[in-house]
């Protein structure tokens, strides 16, 4: 009787085909989420929250993001490992392809945005190379987690530009409503006042701080009082100042000030604080405007720490979770109450029977183990398990 | 005599006689459409052949397409030493000249033909980019990066194309072998001729990466 059997398996194991194994020892995990993460440098609640808020943008956009913290690329280029794994999840849907993976091996230093056949014209190869220029600073600080969530809110971006939808970033620094370049001088061109406004702008862009800058006329107190008292008041972004900073420059004394923020004041320290000094002193000689902001903007931003993005808000909860969230509260309740009120009836008819043993008991606690079950099932639900999607080799990989 | 002669006669003629006669009928119908099916999966392999080929063409027509962008900024941006641009101007040239489709997959001169002529268009692709390696002004250059990063991007999907194609080649020259795959093959005038596998390793695979 043995035999037959094993026969019959052997057989089938020749039969059933495997899957497509990756090119040279690489294997991928089970796609279970939005983020999957091998090398355990993720957060539970950063893998949770950015897990959610990809699952609600595939909902509404039909487009599939995944994330891949891998452990290890087994020896295999990174390309290939993003190929066999988005070969082996199917990200994105059959026929339509529009998935994109964004793969990270922290071990080997190197990452890659691999898109799907049918999203290569919302994200170019030129275009998943900025992504990644963008993201390398913080995966270079081992900032894990703002790498993932600026990596995927700027695909998300791409995917909803095609679409027609605008994509909210949680860490978009804006320029304050005031304007971010006071001039009570009144004495800048126009085009001293775009160039001064490109590099705010791009220092915001860079470091996702808040930054404005104040042209005076002569000083009727020290430059750093008067920066010290303007910063205060002057609601420069986000946070009560604490990240931002603010550029005070006064030609007709021909003085320079940047006051820092005391988030940035407490990272940046005296030898930091000397060393953008010495950069600045050429410049400073000079007292060319556009070329004092460009100095100190490229020190800011070398010197200053990189801030951590916060994560996306969660979604908004629809009615039907609502619902749902309702029935299972009451379910608990109505099972204790009920199991409680029914071993109450029992304790006192026992007292008549003498009967009240530990079977009833075992009832309540079977029901109330069952319930659990019941919510563990809904928690346990895979948030995605890939549709059927394909990837041309597109995309883009990069080393930091 | 007679009577019993034609008494006996009739059971031994007619009985095992018209099963038979049925029983060819219905093998040969079940042969039919045993060969159909078999007929119509070559012709379903074939096709994907001929797609994943598609994807190949459509790749290298990117890549054609990129490289007189590539001599250009390069052209504009420093003075190359040597005739790398003009190699790589006829290897390019040499290269579009020939298009391969159809019946030409089948034959192994002309696959043996533009395979070289896509190994010398690598070649000299490398060659470029390993010499862009010595001119700061060129790795500083937005346009000339822009550009290799559309180049390596072409060479990943022109490796998979390959790949995608070469599995489906494989699939399709081991039908053709087969038993079933040989007996309809000869049948219908042998109109599937095995292809020839596309083997031309990517260029930027082969050259040192740029430091963008």
């Amino acid at each position: 009787v043995r035999m037959p059997i094993v026969t019959v398996m052997v057989a089938m194991a020749a039969v059933v085909p495997r899957p497509p194994s990756a090119e040279a020892g690489f294997d991928p995990p089970k796609l279970e989420g939005h983020v999957i993460d091998t090398s355990d440098l993720v957060d539970d609640h950063v893998r949770f929250r950015i897990g959610r808020d990809l699952a609600a943008f595939r909902e509404s956009t039909g487009f599939a993001i995944v994330v891949f913290v891998t452990g290890s690329l087994a020896g295999t280029s990174i390309e290939d490992v993003a190929y066999a794994t988005f070969r082996a999840w199917k990200i994105g849907d059959a026929g339509k392809d529009n998935g994109v993976l964004l793969l990270i091996a922290p071990e080997e230093r190197k990452v890659r945005i691999e898109t799907g056949k049918g999203v290569g014209g919302a994200i170019t190869d030129l275009e998943s190379n900025d992504i990644i220029a963008e993201i390398e600073p913080y995966l270079q600080v081992r900032d894990l987690q703002s790498a993932i969530v600026l990596g995927t809110t700027e695909i998300k971006k791409r995917l909803g530009k095609e679409i027609g939808k605008v994509v909210a970033d949680p860490n978009a620094v804006v320029a304050p409503a005031g304007g971010d370049l006071i001039d009570e001088t009144h004495a800048l061109t126009d085009s001293v006042r775009a160039d001064l406004q490109r590099e705010l702008e791009l220092f915001r862009k860079t470091t996702r701080r808040p930054i404005g800058m104040l042209v005076t006329g002569p000083l009727m107190e020290p430059i750093a009082k008067v920066a010290a008292s303007r910063f205060k008041h002057w609601q420069l972004g986000a946070r009560n100042n604490y990240d931002a900073v603010l550029l005070v420059a006064s030609p007709a004394d021909r003085a320079f000030f940047v006051q820092v923020g005391y988030g940035g004041a407490r990272d940046l320290g005296e030898a930091r604080t000397q060393a953008m000094r010495a950069k600045l002193a050429a410049a400073r000689e000079r007292y060319d405007l556009v070329e004092l902001v460009h100095v100190a903007c490229g020190q800011l931003a070398q010197l200053l720490p990189r801030l951590k993005l916060e994560l996306p808000p969660p979604p908004p909860i629809t009615a039907e979770q609502r619902r749902t969230r309702t029935i299972v509260i009451y379910a608990i309740f109505g099972v204790i109450g009920g199991g409680l009120l029914l071993i109450g009836i029992l304790a006192i008819v026992s007292r008549r029977f003498r009967s009240f043993g530990t079977r009833s008991l075992d009832v309540f606690f079977v029901a109330l183990r069952a319930v659990g079950w019941l919510i563990g099932a809904g928690r346990r639900r895979k948030e995605y398990e890939g549709g059927g999607g394909k990837s041309g080799g597109g995309g883009s990989s990069g080393d930091y | 005599m007679a009577h019993r002669h034609h008494h006996d006669r009739t059971p031994v003629r007619c009985r095992p006689r018209r099963p038979c006669g049925w029983a060819s009928v219905l093998a040969l119908l079940l042969a039919l459409a045993a060969c159909h099916k078999k007929h119509d999966q070559l012709v379903e392999y074939d096709v994907i052949c001929d797609e994943m080929w598609a994807n190949i063409d459509a790749q290298l027509q990117r890549r054609y397409n990129l490289i007189p962008n590539l001599v250009k900024v390069v052209k504009a941006q420093v003075k190359f030493e040597g005739d790398t641009l003009v190699k790589i101007a006829e290897a390019r040239a040499s290269a579009t000249a020939i298009h391969l489709s159809g019946e030409d997959l089948t034959d192994p001169a002309k696959m043996e033909a533009f395979q070289q002529a896509q190994t010398r268009l690598n070649g000299s692709l490398s060659r470029l980019l390993v010499a862009s390696e010595r001119y700061p002004e060129l790795r500083g250059n937005q346009a000339f990066n822009g550009l290799v990063v559309q180049l390596e991007g072409t060479e990943n999907r022109l490796l998979r194309a390959r790949e995608e194609y070469n599995a489906a080649v494989r699939t399709y020259n081991a039908e053709i072998r087969k038993v079933g795959g040989m007996i309809i093959n000869d049948l219908t005038g042998r109109p599937f001729k095995p292809r020839v596998f596309f083997t031309v390793e990517a260029a930027a695979r082969n050259a040192p990466e740029i430091d963008l």
